[in-house]
Parts: C-alpha cells; sequence; structure tokens
C-alpha cells in the first residue's frame, strides 16, 4: 500500500506532466481504437455472406426493369424454381402500395403510396447485424396476430415501434386499363428502428462497379425521403405469394451438381438474362476488399504504436529519471533499492490505468456519437484485444524501463550527487 | 555502539579505475557521544558516513552498530538499520520538494509499517521537538534554509533512533543559522542520541566534544 501511496503522490504531485501523459496515452487508444472500428466495419459487410462465399456456386443479378413488370418478375421467380441442383439464396424486392396515415398528403387522403419492402432468404437474413436504434430486429416468423415484422429506417414519416402499416398490392382492372383497384395482402408490425446512417442490406450488386460485398448494401439516412422496411423472407406468405421482384440471388451447388446441370442452368439464366459472375470470383472482389481497406487502415495502426512507443519510452524515461532524487531520499528513509521499482510501478500503473480509462470512456462516447456512423465505427471484440495489446505494451514498457534505470543506478550515487 | 576495525573501502573494486578511499580505518563510537569528523574535500569523511549509515558497502573489514555485524547484511536488514537505528541529515536537505513538511517527516514511518493512526501523531512530536509544528502543512518549497533543516533533522528523528548522522548538516546555511542547527544537535545529544557530524568548519567541529579528522581516506 505504501509503494502505492508514493506511486499516487509523484502523480498528484506533478499534476500538469501527468495529465499531459495521460491525455496522450488516452488519444492513442481513441486513435487506436477507432482505426480497429473502421477494419471492423467491413468485415460487417463481409460476414453475413462469409458462409455462402465458400460454397462453389455463382452470383446471379437479373437485369433490372425499367418499368414494373410483373410477368418478368413470375418468369425470374419460375428461372430461379427450375435451377437444377442448386441451392438458391434470394433478396426479394418489391414495391407495395399503402394508405398508412403517417404517409398520407393531407391534400390527398385517400391516396396509395408506394413503398420498398426488401425481405432476404432467412439463411442470410439471420446473419445481418444491422444497428438499431431501438427495439429489436424482426423474427423470421409472422406474429400471433398474422403479421410480418419488420425493421425500418426513421425518416420523415416518423414510422415507429408498433406502426402496423397495411400493405397493397396494385391491381389493373382488364376491362378498364387505367381503373387501378388496391388488394390488401399482408400487414407488417414495426418491431424496431434502424440506427441513422447505417449501410443496410440492399438488392442489386450490380450496382457496385468491384463486385463485392460492398454492393449488397446502401446507406440509409433518416433524412432520405424513401421509406425502407427490412423483413426476412422466409416466410412462405411473403416470398411465393407476394413479394415477387427477385433481386441478386446467391447459388450454391448441390453436391449431385455437375456440368451437364451447369450448363442447363446457365442457359436458362442467359435466357432470363441478367449477369452472371462466379462465387469464386465474387469471393476474391470481397477478400480484396477487406485486404485493401486493412492495407489502407495499416498504416495508422502502425503509427499508432510507433507513437505509443516512443512517447512511452520518453515519458516513462523523463519520469523515472525525474523520481530518481526522490527514490534516493526514500532510500535514505529505509526503503528498500528494489522496492522503489514498486513505487515507480504503481506510479506507471496509475498513469497507464487513468489514461487507458480516459481513452476506453473516449472511445464509447464516440460510438454513440452521429460521427460515428458517419465514418463508419464498428466496435466488437477487436478493440478488446487491441486495448489489451495496448495497455500491455504500455504496462511492458513501464516495467522494464524503470528496471533498466534503476538498476543501473546505485542509491548512493544518487545521494552523492547531492552533496 | 558503533565499532569500526580495519575497514577498507575501495570503489570500482577489481576493476583497473579501482579507487581506495578508505584505508585500515577503525574508530568507536559510544553511545550518547556527539563527534565531529573533520578533513579536507576528499578526504573520504562522506564515504565513512555513508558506511555507518548503511548506504554504502565496503569491501574489508568489520562494521558492527549496536551488536550488529554488518558486513554482508541483506538489504532488508541494511534497510531495517537505516529506518530504525539510524537518522541522516545532510547538507542539501534531502527533502522531496513537492509534499509539505508533514509529508515529509512522516517518509520513514511508512516505511517502519507504524500503525497509521499513529503517524501524524509521530510526525507532529518530532516537529515539536525541532520547533516547527507550526509549519506542518506548508509546502516544502516555501521554506527557509534553515527550516528546512530542521525538517531534515525531524525526518531523522522520526522513528527515535539511537545514532544521528549528519554530513555538513550547516554547509548551504548562514553562521547564525548554523549555530541554532548545532544547538539543536546538541540539544539531541543532551536527550541521549549519539550524534556524529562530518564536518570542515572549525566552530562547528569544536561544538562537539570529540573530534577525529581523516586524511587521504586514514584516520589520522
Amino acid at each position: 500500500m505504501k509503494y502505492f501511496r508514493y506511486g499516487f503522490f509523484s502523480v498528484i504531485k506533478k499534476p500538469l506532466f501527468n495529465i499531459l501523459i495521460v491525455l496522450e496515452l488516452a488519444g492513442i487508444l481513441i486513435v487506436g481504437n477507432l482505426t480497429i472500428a473502421a477494419s471492423n466495419s467491413r468485415s460487417v459487410y463481409y460476414d453475413p455472406l462469409a458462409e455462402i462465399m465458400n460454397h462453389e456456386g455463382y452470383v446471379f443479378t437479373p437485369q433490372k426493369n425499367p418499368n414494373y413488370d410483373y410477368d418478368k418478375d413470375l418468369r425470374v421467380k419460375a428461372t430461379y424454381d427450375n435451377l437444377d441442383g442448386i441451392t438458391t439464396v434470394c433478396n426479394y424486392y418489391h414495391t407495395l402500395y399503402t394508405n398508412y396515415e403517417k404517409f398520407n398528403n393531407p391534400m390527398f387522403p385517400q391516396d396509395y403510396y408506394s413503398k420498398n419492402v426488401v425481405a432476404f432468404d432467412n439463411r442470410i437474413y439471420e446473419k445481418f447485424n444491422l444497428p438499431l436504434e431501438k427495439g429489436r430486429w424482426a423474427s423470421c416468423q409472422k406474429n400471433n396476430s398474422g403479421q410480418v415484422e419488420a425493421v425500418a429506417i426513421r425518416n420523415s414519416d416518423k414510422i415507429d415501434i408498433g406502426d402496423i402499416i397495411p400493405f397493397y398490392q396494385a391491381v389493373v382492372n382488364d376491362d378498364e386499363p387505367y381503373d387501378i383497384r388496391y388488394e390488401k395482402i399482408f400487414d407488417i408490425v414495426i418491431v424496431g428502428i434502424i440506427a441513422n446512417n447505417t449501410y443496410c442490406p440492399g438488392v442489386n450488386i450490380a450496382i457496385n462497379q468491384e463486385q463485392n460485398v460492398l454492393g449488397c448494401y446502401e446507406l440509409q439516412m433518416t433524412s432520405s425521403d424513401s421509406s425502407y422496411f427490412v423483413a426476412c423472407g422466409a416466410d412462405k406468405h411473403l416470398i411465393d405469394d407476394h413479394l415477387l421482384g427477385l433481386s441478386t440471388a446467391y447459388m450454391i451447388y448441390n453436391e449431385n451438381y455437375n456440368e451437364t446441370k451447369d450448363s442447363a442452368n446457365r442457359e436458362k439464366l442467359s435466357m432470363l438474362g441478367g449477369s452472371l459472375m462466379e462465387m469464386s470470383t465474387f469471393k476474391l472482389n470481397s477478400d480484396q476488399y477487406l485486404y485493401d481497406q486493412f492495407i489502407k487502415l495499416m498504416p495508422i495502426l502502425l503509427g499508432v504504436f510507433l507513437i505509443v512507443l516512443v512517447e512511452l519510452i520518453c515519458s516513462v524515461t523523463m519520469n523515472t529519471r525525474g523520481q530518481l532524487k526522490n527514490y534516493g531520499i526514500y532510500f535514505l528513509c529505509g526503503c528498500r533499492w528494489k522496492d522503489v521499482l514498486k513505487i515507480s510501478l504503481a506510479n506507471a500503473g496509475i498513469i497507464i490505468g487513468l489514461g487507458a480509462l480516459l481513452g476506453m470512456t473516449g472511445t464509447v462516447i464516440f460510438e454513440f456519437t452521429p460521427y460515428a456512423k458517419l465514418f463508419e465505427q464498428n466496435l466488437d471484440f477487436n478493440n478488446v484485444y487491441l486495448t489489451f495489446i495496448l495497455i500491455l505494451l504500455m504496462l511492458v514498457l513501464s516495467i522494464m524501463i524503470p528496471i533498466f534505470i534503476i538498476g543501473k543506478t546505485q542509491p548512493v550515487e544518487i545521494i552523492k550527487e547531492r552533496t | 555502539m558503533i565499532s569500526i576495525k580495519s575497514l577498507t573501502k575501495t570503489y570500482n573494486y577489481k576493476k583497473s579505475n579501482a579507487f581506495t578511499a578508505l584505508t585500515d580505518v577503525s574508530l568507536t563510537v559510544e553511545d550518547g557521544e556527539m563527534l565531529a569528523i573533520i578533513g579536507k574535500s576528499g578526504a573520504g569523511k562522506s564515504t565513512l558516513l555513508h558506511i555507518i549509515g548503511c548506504i554504502d558497502t565496503f569491501e574489508k573489514g568489520e562494521y558492527i552498530i549496536d551488536d550488529i555485524s554488518v558486513h554482508k547484511l541483506s538489504d532488508k536488514k541494511l534497510a531495517k538499520i537505516r529506518n530504525e537505528k539510524v537518522g541522516i541529515v545532510m547538507q542539501d536537505f534531502a527533502l522531496v520538494e513537492e509534499y509539505t513538511v508533514l509529508e515529509n517527516v512522516k517518509i520513514p514511518l511508512y516505511f517502519a509499517k507504524k500503525r497509521k493512526r499513529s503517524l501524524n501523531t509521530l510526525a507532529l512530536s518530532a516537529l515539536e521537538k525541532v520547533g516547527i509544528r507550526d509549519l506542518a502543512k506548508k509546502s516544502v518549497n516555501k521554506l527557509s534554509g534553515g527550516q528546512k533543516q530542521r525538517v531534515a533533522i525531524a525526518r531523522a528523528i522520526v522513528n527515535d533512533p539511537s545514532f544521528i548522522l549528519a554530513d555538513e548538516p550547516t554547509g548551504a546555511l548562514d553562521t547564525k543559522t548554523s549555530a541554532e542547527i548545532i544547538e539543536l544537535f546538541k540539544s539531541l545529544n543532551n536527550d541521549g542520541k549519539t550524534v556524529i557530524i562530518i564536518t570542515h568548519d572549525p566552530t562547528v567541529a569544536e561544538s562537539c566534544k570529540r573530534q577525529i579528522e581523516i586524511s587521504d581516506g586514514k584516520i589520522t
């Protein structure tokens, strides 16, 4: 306890010097953690599709319709259903209509408004881990009232948890081409609100020139006018009957897959029209994306480590050398020379502890600011590892340098310097 | 009692730049004595004081303090002697400048593992003895030279040691303050403490009951 006491005294009796060191350490931890958090955010896009990318197969994106084309949707679905020897994991995307009160324009209260609903196959849906502002991630099962659960981005319509939004399908009367009627198909109940500025799973990989996982996401903001609903598509009610707009599909070879089946499948998809990419190419592009991101962030990380090294060596050396005179006094008063090392360690431990606490607090606080999403920050266990490694590095240096300086110095030399 | 027999101290022992600071020194200091060790600069006075204070080691000879042979004692036991048996006062006061007077005086008590509740009482009592109890909460760097030396003496006596060792205790003080400090040492000696003062000031030496002179590492 006495060593801790004198270590503590050393800190509080030189407040300015020690506050500067604490702030420097905290700053280094924050920069290091934010760099790692930025790196993490890239793998957040990659991870949900990682398992699928490890299979042989291809990624297919049907040619986009310039206008709504129900027949084309039906043909896409029929083609997908008729593929032989593959498992298809799909995105389902459709524009539906609603007259929900929050969307209504007071000038035209009876109008129906088109809204986009994105649903995902349950094999990937569960792996998305979108940050929620509140509520929970929607279940793949309909609730007791037969409603489909969904999460939504909060936009100017002020969508909130508990809102039940009726969706309709527009049906054109054969007799009267301009007479459109709306048939209610299901209600969506909002169970979670996606955080602002979140990259949400999108529908069309073709929009991404590099054709990697990043293309599967679109930035959703509360300032956007368009509504965005994500639901699980596992429910047959949602997929088979209504959400027919099939978008990017990940097609995985089954065990009995062979060249004959492959040729036939490729022919069917070719007739449908769209872009087909080998899964291995998609994985390669995505791996390259992750690697590029890592390479971009690497200099910052190395810089942080270099700063930690130089800063700590300087400050610990200055601190230990500055304290030697006092250590000589403790020795005169009955402290063993090797015990002054404990005082030095307590001193360093307190400074590093305060720096680490401040650094971690700063990082967490930053994570809750709007800037975190804007700079694509995502804290996870890698941050815990990095913080642990940095603190360990700080502690090791704080131990090694005083051991070297104090071990190389005889107390009698310090006392002689005084006389 | 302190008993030194045929003590030799060599710096950089067994190295090419070895230098013998004390040669075959023998000295006995009885309990209750007030002794001045005088000599020119570099004669070996401070080296002898450092050895008596268990700050430094020696290669040959014998040093016994209160029936304890110091040669080859463990660091722990040497630290215990520095803490309990000797109180050391230096020319430059050897105080922690950032601490208050009370905090400085309490340092030996912490290393003596005294009960926390008694620390303030003991420290204030030591300050009372040197006449600066009212300065207890003042920061050391705001004190005069004479006041700082009193703090150093208070710290030296706070653990009630048998021996007070002072290395040029008046070297940084004016004549009037020097006289006051020497009176303080005399008073402590009258209270039964054994006082050993290193000095090259004849006035200080004359105020001690006994003087010995060191020249070229030998007692003359």
